[in-house]
């Protein structure tokens, strides 16, 4: 989702779309600089009062997470589009193809590798969260980062190294699929 | 076939004009190229013309359509015009068939059997038959060069647009390939812009040739005209080498510079305006001991300060007496000049070419 996000900010950015993309690019890389500590009191303060109480639910984690890992999502889908030649994109449109179809057909096949690797940056950068999450979260919604945080508050070691461990393979594993499923496109091109 | 106009185009990027004032005319089935040194504006116009740019002012019209103006632009994807750039810009996702296919795809009333034939048929065409399953990272230069142009070609577009298409392939090839763009035109017909800053390749491959110069047409003709007529001092130093004397109109057809006096191809001078004269190297005749020089021409005398032997012609800067001019001579090996030896030279008027228009940014 973050991802997703991501590469379209990137692919407008890039393009040109939009009158103030520079603006919208500076926005997506902001959130860099704010310590994760930072922006989730901001958030909390933000979401626990009306028009938009998120507070207590999932969706405020979900807010944090996308705002935090933004800029590294931003950044690696600006790369992404960037390596795709704006003239790709050209040659479709004069044999008569629309915007919208040259990003179906041309763009996104040629992006997909890479969206997919910014994908696997965000959901690695989302798992191992802990200073934003560790203030937003409630009972119902404790991540496994904030976990192990209070395990340890607690001595529970064992316990620890069994979801440090768990962890380690899902992300492990995620690694592991987006590689197979990137090998098995780059295959596919080229048989 | 329909052709295309210009009018008074201008683009501004900032403060800058890419293109300012441009008009050119193209008719059906002609094939203009846009010459023209680097940053004058040409990939600028063509890409005006594709409609990826919306000018600041000015039209472009073809056949009875106009596509471009101020108010309006139609999209790319809408005027039925093909296009081949210096990239290339095949997808390397799609093999050489799915490449070649697209347009075809997106074209109504083209079936899949019509579609496939007619793929097969263009293959053949640009001698690619048998790397319809290719990927575009599995061929050389000069084969994707074919394919783009095969893509461009086969969905029969009314205007075809090249922005340098040669620019990334060795000599031979190149020379090659413009033989097979020339031969495709003859073929297809179809009118065709053509960008490059090469003045062979523009001489070789075209109809007419458009000299660009800062963002606007300077000069428009033949191969020919541009050579043998220049209009202005641009065109005279880009399109092949000549020698420039500056001088003074003292009759309408007489150009004078200190005690040189040269009759000029023109006789429209007014007396009294700055001209500067253009002169070919090789249409300079060296005249040696007391042969007679041809009747009618201008008549020099001068020492010879440099010769470079060329292999099929030689090379002399001649001083020309009593002056500050020197001339470049393209002579025949047939007579050995060794520098310090005097001699005549003789010029006939219609080779003296008085560049009339002045130029901007120049007196
Ligand atoms: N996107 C752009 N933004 C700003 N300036 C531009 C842009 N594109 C072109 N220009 C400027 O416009 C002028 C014309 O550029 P253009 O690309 O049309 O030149 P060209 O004749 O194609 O040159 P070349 O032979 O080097 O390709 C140049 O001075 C260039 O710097
Ligand atoms: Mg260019």
């Amino acid at each position: 989702m973050g991802a997703g996000l991501a590469a379209v900010l990137a692919y407008i950015v890039n393009r040109r779309i939009l009158p103030g993309h520079q603006l919208l690019a500076f926005l997506a890389l902001a959130p860099v600089v704010i310590p994760g500590v930072v922006l989730a009191v901001a958030l909390f303060v933000a979401y626990t009062r009306p028009p938009l109480v998120l507070y207590g639910s999932i969706w405020i984690l979900f807010v944090a997470y996308l705002t935090k890992e933004m800029p590294v999502g931003y950044a690696q889908s600006d790369a992404t589009f960037k390596g795709v030649h704006p003239e790709l994109e050209e040659a479709g449109r004069v044999l008569g193809a629309g915007r919208l179809r040259v990003l179906g057909e041309i763009t996104a096949p040629l992006a997909r590798s890479g969206v997919i690797a910014t994908w696997c940056f965000v959901f690695i950068g989302v798992i191992r969260e802990l200073s934003a999450s560790i203030i937003l979260f409630t009972p119902n919604t404790k991540v496994i980062s904030v976990v192990i945080f209070d395990l340890k508050e607690e001595g529970q070691f064992g316990a620890i190294a069994v979801l440090g461990l768990f962890m380690l393979a899902m992300t492990f594993a995620a690694v592991v699929v987006m590689q197979t499923l990137l090998g098995r496109d780059f295959i596919g091109a080229k048989e | 076939m329909p052709g295309v106009t210009i009018k008074g185009l201008t683009k501004r990027y900032g403060d800058v004009a890419a293109v300012e004032g441009l008009s050119l005319e193209v008719q059906p089935s002609e094939l203009v190229s846009l010459l023209g040194p680097s940053g004058c504006g040409k990939t600028t116009t063509l890409r005006l013309v594709a409609g990826f740019l919306r000018p600041e002012a000015g039209e472009i019209w073809v056949g009875e359509r106009c596509l471009s103006s101020p108010t309006g632009v139609v999209p790319p994807e809408r005027r039925r015009m093909a296009m081949i750039f210096q990239s290339y810009a095949l997808w390397p996702h799609m093999t050489v068939a799915q490449n070649v296919a697209y347009g075809l795809r997106l074209k109504a009333g083209v079936s899949k059997t019509e579609r496939e034939a007619r793929v097969k048929d263009m293959l053949r065409v640009v001698q690619l038959g048998g790397y319809e399953s290719r990927y575009p990272g599995e061929l050389s230069g000069g084969q994707q060069q074919r394919v783009a142009v095969a893509r461009a070609l086969v969905v029969e577009p009314e205007i075809l647009l090249l922005d340098e298409p040669l620019s990334n392939l060795d000599a031979n090839l190149r020379e090659e390939m413009r033989f097979e763009i020339r031969r495709l035109h003859a073929t297809f017909a179809i009118t065709t812009l053509y960008v490059t800053h090469d003045q062979g390749e523009a001489m070789v491959i075209s109809d007419r040739v458009a000299v660009l110069y800062r963002g606007r047409v300077v000069q428009v003709g033949t191969a020919e005209d541009l050579f043998q007529r220049p209009r202005t001092r641009f065109v005279a130093e880009f399109i092949g080498k000549t020698n420039l004397v500056d001088g003074v109109a003292v009759e309408p057809g007489v150009v004078a510079r200190g005690s040189l006096r040269l009759r000029v191809a023109v006789t429209g001078l007014k007396p009294g305006a700055p001209v500067a004269v253009s002169i070919r190297p090789h249409e300079i005749i060296l005249v040696t001991g007391d042969r007679a020089t041809p009747p009618g021409h201008n008549v020099l005398t001068g020492v010879v300060q440099r010769t470079s032997y060329l292999g099929d012609a030689v090379d002399y800067q001649v001083r020309v007496n009593e002056s500050d001019v020197t001339l470049r001579v393209t002579a025949p090996t047939s007579i050995r000049l060794r520098p310090g030896v005097g001699m005549r030279l003789a010029v006939a008027p219609e080779a003296c070419v008085p560049l009339i228009e002045p130029e901007e940014g120049r007196p």
